[in-house]
């Protein structure tokens, strides 16, 4: 599946790499915002992992789940939300604003 | 030499903005993402001949070289001695990379590592640091770790974080872009920066002049 010259990542390989990892999320939306190069992508992750945890060890938990493909990919936003605050989020307001779109540098 | 075809086809353009008004830039503009040196959706005729004269002036040919200068003038300023990482002899040595990132650290309150600089960042996630650290107007060392491999993967190795950029506040890593947003939203910036005695240590500032 991935091309021989320039090393890949698909979305599909994230989602994977976020589903068999230890974080077990209940929920993961992988987006590849880099137009389809496997650059940047755009991660909603949810897991009972993040509890107690502040948002910077929530992204380091990311991070160590897709640290074999991190080497070829540039960013990735992450929004990392535990399952009682997704709950609570949906019980206060209908959508919360999404976040801003990578920059097109 | 698609590099070379491509300033030609911008000198050109620009040379056609510089010669007439109205829609003659918007032609331009239409012009340089054409390909085809007779293709595109614009009447070529209306802008081409005014471009092919004024690109054998030497007037234009002066601009052109000014505008050259000053591109390469920029990529020289990447290396300005306060944004320079210190070179050291036996660089490459990653004790010694982590030992000047450390020693840095220590030296100062607030430090982003970033790809260009804070006036010419070169990623958008950069900028937004950059942008929100103007915002708070901290007084800040920012180096460029696009001038340096080994700062590059030192800083990643030293944090444990795979990404550029990285903001540190009195010696203690605090995130990226998406972090540093949500504590600038949140306040937690602002108080961290507090608490590091950074905050609003910048020059404000002038204050906009009163009235009209």
């Amino acid at each position: 599946m991935s091309a021989t010259a320039a090393p890949t990542v698909t979305v599909a390989a994230v989602e994977d790499l976020l589903l068999t990892s230890a974080l077990a999320p209940t929920q993961v939306e992988v987006k590849d915002v880099s137009g389809g190069c496997g650059t940047s992508f755009k991660l909603n992750v949810v897991s009972t992992a993040f509890e107690g945890q502040r948002l910077l060890a929530r992204q380091r938990l990311v991070y160590d789940a897709l640290a074999t493909v991190m080497p070829s990919i540039h960013a990735v936003i992450m929004t990392c939300k535990t399952p009682a605050q997704v709950a609570a989020a949906a019980a206060a307001a209908p959508a919360a604003p999404a976040p801003a779109p990578t920059p097109s540098v | 030499m698609n590099i070379m075809y491509a300033g030609g086809r911008s000198a050109a353009a620009a040379a056609a903005r510089l010669s007439r008004t109205g829609a003659a830039p918007r032609a331009a503009a239409a012009r340089r993402l054409t390909t085809a040196p007779t293709g595109g959706p614009v009447p070529a005729a209306a802008a081409r001949p005014s471009v092919a004269s004024l690109r054998q002036t030497p007037a234009l040919r002066r601009l052109v070289g000014a505008g050259a200068a000053r591109r390469s003038s920029v990529a020289a300023s990447e290396t300005h001695d306060d944004f320079k990482p210190v070179p050291s002899a036996d660089a490459g040595a990653d004790g010694d990379i982590q030992a000047r990132i450390k020693e840095e650290l220590d030296a100062h309150k607030v430090v982003l590592f970033m790809k260009g600089l804070p006036s010419a960042p070169a990623c958008g996630f950069s900028y937004k640091v950059v942008s929100l650290l103007a915002g708070a107007r901290v007084e800040y060392r920012a180096h460029n770790v696009l001038v340096d491999d080994a700062l590059r993967s030192g800083i990643k190795a030293f944090s444990s974080w795979p990404t550029i950029p990285q903001l540190y506040v009195g010696g203690e890593f605090v995130g990226g872009s998406d972090i540093v947003e949500g504590m600038a939203t949140s306040g937690e910036l602002r108080q961290l920066l507090v608490d590091a005695g950074a905050y609003g240590e910048a020059t404000p500032p002038p204050a906009p002049p009163a009235g009209a």
